[in-house]
């Protein structure tokens, strides 16, 4: 226990403030210095008070607490068993604690998480936070953990781990720990992969013709000798399964032979299968190949009853042609890399996913694929792709930003969903997703069950604007436990029902508890043209979801009974963009041709007759060659990175386009349109080699011209995209003739595909070079056993530090204790007050001893009602003082009297009066017992001055001895 | 007096002091301000429990009952079934055999039988009605999912008569209503159906028998109360949507003293509404926040059997409350 300084630096201040108070208290000149010296004590005993508080004075103690933070490892390479094993022993441990401890929790992978804070609870809760599990970055863990340390008490650190760390070097973060005074302990979690089968590599040639065989190359390690079978999968379909038999310990080969028909891009997987392999997860190996043929179109169908029209044209125009409806539409970038172009005819961005469009995004901009969006009801804004990753790529803004008076949609959403897990972040994921399809004259409100207000507007209804403000207030959502959706809906109706929107729509999301309000409500909203959605998610039993269901049904909307809450956003985004009907214009009209373009090149004049479109806005760099009677986009283009889109938003169909269908140059225009934005052919004169080790991604490109020869001095760079569909920039550099060579990081597995242009030098259009890698595995899966010589390592570097086994206590208080500081300053304060009450006192209030002796003899007599007879010492003292001062007061007498002689005599006076002395002490006599006895002496007398003097001096020598 | 000391007091000594004085005098008025202290002198009601889930502890709390013996039955979002002493320490937990699709929002202590005294669980989410014993083993279980009569989807809550005949409010298949069970478990019969008018339900989440023979039921999404006899006829309406004396916000549990009066849960007015047996309201306290005596979204309110304390089921809070009637409610049944 001690008292500690937050700023001692302060307590030098004492020296000028001392100095001061010491100079000060030299004008208290009228004290006596006993006095004088009080006074300047209190007010430096003051002074350091005061000091003290300031400068965050503190007492330290002891602590006995103890706090332990639990380090969980999630990552991939810990079997389930381990697992298991990790959390029934923190359970047994958290019942050991005591009162004086707490204890915490992180999960980690390659990144960490605090599950949870340290506390006193026995019970320990389910994991529930979420980690990327690829990666192990025990480092990272560890930082983690020091920095949710604070306060003062003794700290312990349990890793829980196989030791196998593949991201940062957590033997800096134990020495930083040692070094905080943080105990480490360690809990390995072993385990021996016996049996464990490796594919390490799968190899196939970059670029191949069609109908040419070629072989695939399968490399393979194997722990033990085993046999296996391997197949070999080529975009998706088995081509071949043959038995082989793995060697231990070396690296074994085997060749498929194949070949491929169609042009373009080609994945090939290869998966061995062995009996008693503990990882099944690192068997799996891809490869990809590029086959030149004819260009290849997706064409992504959302109408019900799809048009042949359009098609046609393509395969006539020799153009291969893949129809999907839009939820086959492919998950992968590298499934992208097949088409050269991919066509949404019609389709709503509420029927695919916001990956997918980010895919198509980096697939156009990066990779040079082609994009074209034709129109109808569900494109454009009319779709919901309003603030999409589509609507950035397209020419055109999915919004009308014209003068002319637009009809607005009015939207409500009703938000129900604390019951399902994270219902917080749905709500908001789903109230963000609605606005965004929105356009800013759309008006859109947002009800939930607030606390204490119950049932409440988000944001009351209101022009979207530029949705800023209430983005922020969606981040804000908390969701309560809505009773019934009565009131919700009944506001809804006031809110909507005096609008003057064209369209208006509530959609409802619940898990199924909240009731239904009685059939009337819905009635009253549909009269007054309003629809109901309903989204059911979670429902505690099908009764749940028939009410939802019903409610909709009543309602004139859809119904949705969700299981995958992924789904929601799109849901939402669907919905909200059933405002956007005032979007479509149904009336015909000519097209206008504005400016020139390849797509119109040899199409004349005499465009006929379209029977509609959807509004949109042209952006400012895009080409427009054609617009509609109201002076819209109908035919808008333009580049996009290293690739092309096109937007038409009249559609190629019977619909709009009846007479453009049987129009003469409908197959001209359209196989224009299309080849236009094709992704250019890949260019025979690039042999791009893309692989995958060692954490690392290595590119290889060799470049020859026409005639055979290197190309050097090439300016290289381009994008490669990651798993999650991130961009990255990459720049080659020339190592050989005609070789270039550049690197990447790679940190997920998954696929990775460069998307890149040569040029002579950088102001040039370059040739595009495209390729792929992938990484199978995650590096979890390298190492076949557990790290315990790490792990041991790691318990070794802190003193406190110990390798823990099942029985192991973990909450050991045997650590250097730290203190706990508790600040001083609300005593120093208390004491300050009385201090300086006391300083004024000294200084201002003049009690002498003797007042207090003859105080205290009054409160003798008048209280206690005693008289002493007898003296006691501190009696006999007064007395001595009394008499004393009597003497003086006698001498005085004497010398006044003979001022007054000499006076009347005229000569000069033996003593001088030094002038009139200041009325130092009035000194308050009280009459004592001793006084009243002795007589009282004059001073006037008959003998002469001398006699007189000498009589005085005997008196006052008599007096001076002390009575009996 | 000040005349003697004046002889020895340096003038202008006693400005000073009374300047002292006063700042002393304020320091210590405001420093208990800001050191923390400043209690509210009102009588503060007892709190039982934090958020957590061990016991002692809650997770959004419902449904909450007192025995005659002055133990509590807390039923929470765990799970759990937790008996505490009279004066809130835990004694006994024990979790509902199956919790993953919801768990049980209403339980009550039924001392019908004179033999032995029970807790009847109401499963919610699994549409049924389980009994335990004080032990917590499961001596009887009723009650399946499903729309035909004698089905139920979501029972609320369920009130005991001197018989041991069950009544169990119900919900969610649009026949919103009060089902009766004998003792056995078996469906006798029903009444009332969904709807807004006299005698209809919307959502009934509370339901308490009132001696000799009436049910008053908590007509939760119609903002009112109903009292009906034992056999099912309409006897009054109390209420109506607000928050003045009388109204209701919300209306989620009652309980019933020895005098008739009945307390109310009121979960959106976040308080606790107390009538005389006629209806009329005669006090009111709670209000919405987080300090003792606030309330978070009630959901159970429950009365020891001398009617002296009142026990809340602060769900959003997280705790129980236990108020005193002497100092609580008496104070503002006598403004009255």
């Amino acid at each position: 226990m001690w008292i500690e300084l937050a700023y001692p630096l302060l307590m030098w201040a004492l020296l000028p403030l001392g100095l001061h108070a010491w100079w000060m208290s030299r004008r208290l000149g009228l004290l006596s210095k006993p006095r004088r010296f009080t006074a300047l004590g209190m007010r430096l005993f003051l002074l350091t008070l005061l000091l003290m508080a300031l400068a965050g004075a503190r007492w330290t103690r002891q602590s006995e607490e103890l706090k332990v933070l639990f380090l969980l490892d999630e990552s991939e390479s810990i079997p389930a068993q381990q697992r298991e094993y990790a959390t029934t022993f923190i359970q047994k441990s958290l019942e050991q604690m005591t009162t004086d401890d707490k204890a915490g929790i992180i999960v980690f992978g390659a990144d960490s998480a605090v599950d949870r804070v340290p506390e006193d609870s026995r019970t320990l809760a389910p994991i529930k936070s979420v980690v990327e599990k690829s990666r192990t970055n025990l480092a990272g863990a560890m930082s983690l953990a020091l920095a949710v340390f604070i306060g003062e008490s003794q700290k312990r650190i349990v890793i829980l781990s196989d030791g196998n760390q593949n991201q940062g070097d957590a033997v800096d973060a134990a020495r930083a720990a040692a070094t905080a005074g943080v105990a480490v302990d360690v809990l390995p979690l072993t385990y021996h992969n016996r049996n464990d089968v490796i594919l390490e590599k799968t190899i196939v040639e970059n670029r191949v013709s069609l109908d040419e065989p070629f072989d695939v190359r399968v490399i393979a390690t194997s722990t033990r000798a085993t046999e296996a079978r391997l197949t070999i999968l080529q975009d998706g379909k088995p081509i071949g399964t043959q038995n082989v038999r793995l060697e231990a310990g070396k690296k074994n080969a085997f060749v498929a032979p194949t070949q491929v028909k169609d042009a373009g891009f080609h994945t090939f997987e290869a998966v061995l299968d062995a009996p008693g392999d503990s990882i099944p997860a690192n068997n799996r190996g891809f490869a990809f190949t590029y086959g030149q043929g004819n260009p290849r179109v997706l064409l992504v169908d959302g109408d019900e009853k799809p048009n042949d029209s359009l098609p046609a044209v393509l395969i006539s125009e020799k153009i291969d042609v893949q129809r999907i409806r839009p939820d086959a539409l492919p998950q992968n970038i590298r499934d992208f890399q097949s088409y050269d172009a991919v066509i949404f005819n019609n389709v709503a961005a509420g029927d695919i996913t916001n990956d997918q469009m980010l895919i198509i995004e980096n697939a156009v901009h990066s990779l040079g694929m082609g994009f074209m969006m034709i129109g109808g009801e569900h494109s454009f804004g009319a779709g919901g792709y309003n603030d999409s990753p589509i609507e950035r790529i397209m020419p055109v803004e999915m919004e009308i930003k014209n003068e002319k008076v637009m009809p607005q949609g009015a939207l409500v959403t009703i938000i129900h969903t604390c019951e399902i897990p994270e219902g917080e972040m749905w709500a908001e994921k789903i109230v963000m997703a609605a606005l965004d399809a929105l356009g800013p004259r759309d008006l859109m409100g947002t009800l939930y069950y607030g606390y204490p207000g119950g049932e409440s507007w988000l944001f009351p209804l209101q022009e979207v604007g530029n949705k800023g403000r209430l983005r922020g207030l969606i981040k804000t959502i908390q969701p309560g436990d809505m009773p019934n959706f009565d009131r919700t809906l009944q506001m809804a109706y006031d809110a909507l029902a005096p609008s003057t929107a064209s369209v208006k729509h509530v959609v409802v999301i619940s898990d199924g508890d909240a009731a239904m309000p009685t059939g009337s409500l819905i009635a009253k909203l549909r009269k007054a043209q309003i629809t109901l959605s309903t989204v059911v998610i979670n429902p505690h039993n099908p009764q749940c979801a028939t009410v939802m269901q019903q409610a909709a049904k009543d309602g004139g909307g859809n119904f949705y009974d969700v299981k995958a809450y992924n789904k929601l956003p799109q849901i939402f985004i669907k919905e909200a963009a059933t405002v956007r009907k005032s979007l479509i214009f149904n009336d015909p009209f000519l097209p206008v041709t504005k400016q020139q373009s390849p797509i119109l090149s040899g199409i004349g004049k005499g465009l006929p007759v379209l029977g509609g479109y959807v509004g949109t806005t042209k952006k400012d760099l895009a080409d427009v060659p054609l617009e509609t009677d109201k002076g819209d986009p109908l035919l808008a283009t333009w580049r996009e990175g290293v690739g092309k889109t096109v937007a038409f938003t009249s559609d190629a169909k019977d619909r709009w386009g009846a007479q453009w269908v049987t129009w003469n140059q409908y197959s001209k225009f359209w196989a224009q349109a299309v080849r236009w934005c094709l992704r250019p052919p890949n260019n025979p004169n690039y042999q791009v080699q893309m692989d995958i080790e060692g954490g690392k991604g290595k590119i290889t490109i060799d470049a020859v011209d026409a005639a055979g020869n290197f190309k050097n001095f090439l300016d290289i760079k381009g994008k490669i995209i990651s798993p999650d569909n991130k961009p990255l920039d990459v720049g080659l550099k020339q190592v050989s003739p005609g070789r270039y060579e550049g690197d990447f990081p790679v940190e997920k597995p998954g696929t990775y595909m460069l998307g890149g242009t040569a040029a002579e030098n950088s102001s040039a259009a370059g040739d595009l070079v495209t390729g792929g890698a992938a990484l199978s595995y995650s590096p979890e899966f390298q190492d076949s056993r557990s790290n315990d010589a790490f792990l041991s390592q790691l318990a070794d570097i802190s003193k406190y530090g110990r390798r823990l086994d099942d029985a192991s206590p973990v909450f050991l208080h045997n650590l250097p204790s730290r203190a706990d500081p508790t600040p001083l300053w609300p005593w120093l304060l208390a004491l300050a007050l009385p201090t300086l009450l006391a300083d004024i006192f000294t200084r201002r209030v003049l009690v002498g001893w003797s007042d207090i002796g003859a105080g205290w003899a009054w409160v003798q007599e008048n209280i206690f009602r005693r008289r002493r007879v007898g003296e006691t010492t501190s009696g006999l003292l007064d007395v001595k003082r009394q008499v004393r001062e009597q003497a003086e007061q006698q001498r005085e007498d004497f010398l006044a009297s003979l001022k007054t002689i000499k006076e009347s005599s005229g000569g000069e006076s033996p003593v001088e009066q030094a002038g009139p002395r200041p009325p130092e002490k009035k000194v308050f006599k009280p009459v004592s017992p001793v006084d009243a006895a002795r007589p009282r002496q004059s001073s006037g007398g008959s003998e002469g001055v001398t006699g007189q003097l000498l009589k005085a001096r005997e008196r006052a020598r008599k007096k001076d001895e002390p009575k009996q | 007096m000040r005349s003697c000391f004046q002889s020895f007091i340096h003038p202008g000594t006693f400005g000073i002091v009374r300047g002292a004085l006063l700042i002393a005098a304020l320091a210590w008025a405001l420093a208990p301000c800001g050191c923390g202290g400043g209690k509210a002198r009102t009588d503060e009601p007892m709190i039982v429990g934090s958020r957590g889930r061990d016991p002692g502890r809650f997770s959004f709390p419902r449904g909450i009952d007192v025995a005659s013996d002055g133990r509590i039955a807390v039923a929470d979002r765990t799970g759990r079934i937790q008996i505490l002493s009279p004066d809130g320490k835990p004694l006994k937990q024990w979790f509902m055999p199956k919790f993953d699709n919801g768990t049980p929002t209403r339980l009550l202590f039924d001392s019908s039988d004179p033999a032995t005294t029970t807790l009847l669980v109401v499963d919610t989410h699994n549409s049924r009605i389980m009994r335990y014993s004080l032990d917590g083993v499961l001596v009887q279980q009723f009650g399946k999912y499903g729309t035909n009569p004698d089905e139920m989807i979501f029972p609320t809550d369920i009130a005991v008569d001197a018989s041991g005949t069950m009544y169990i409010a119900e919900y969610q298949d649009k026949h919103d209503r009060v089902m009766v069970y004998g003792r056995d478990g078996g469906y006798i019969r029903q009444f009332g159906d969904f709807g807004e008018e006299p005698g209809k339900f919307q959502r009934p989440e509370g339901i308490v028998f009132v001696p000799p023979g009436r049910l008053i039921v908590a007509d939760t999404c119609n903002d009112r109360l109903q009292v009906f006899d034992l056999s099912g006829k309409l006897l009054e309406v109390w209420g109506s949507t607000g928050k003045a004396p009388g109204q209701f916000n919300y209306p989620y549990d009652l309980a019933v003293d020895k005098q008739g009066r009945i307390y109310v849960a009121e979960y959106g007015n976040n308080r606790i509404q107390v009538l005389d047996q006629t209806g009329r309201s005669v006090a009111v306290f709670g209000g919405p926040g987080p300090e003792p005596g606030q309330l978070g979204n009630p959901w159970g309110v429950a009365l020891t059997a001398a009617g002296d304390k009142v026990w809340v089921a602060d769900t959003l809070n997280h705790r129980l409350q236990k108020f005193d009637v002497k100092r609580t409610v008496q104070p503002l049944i006598a403004k009255q």
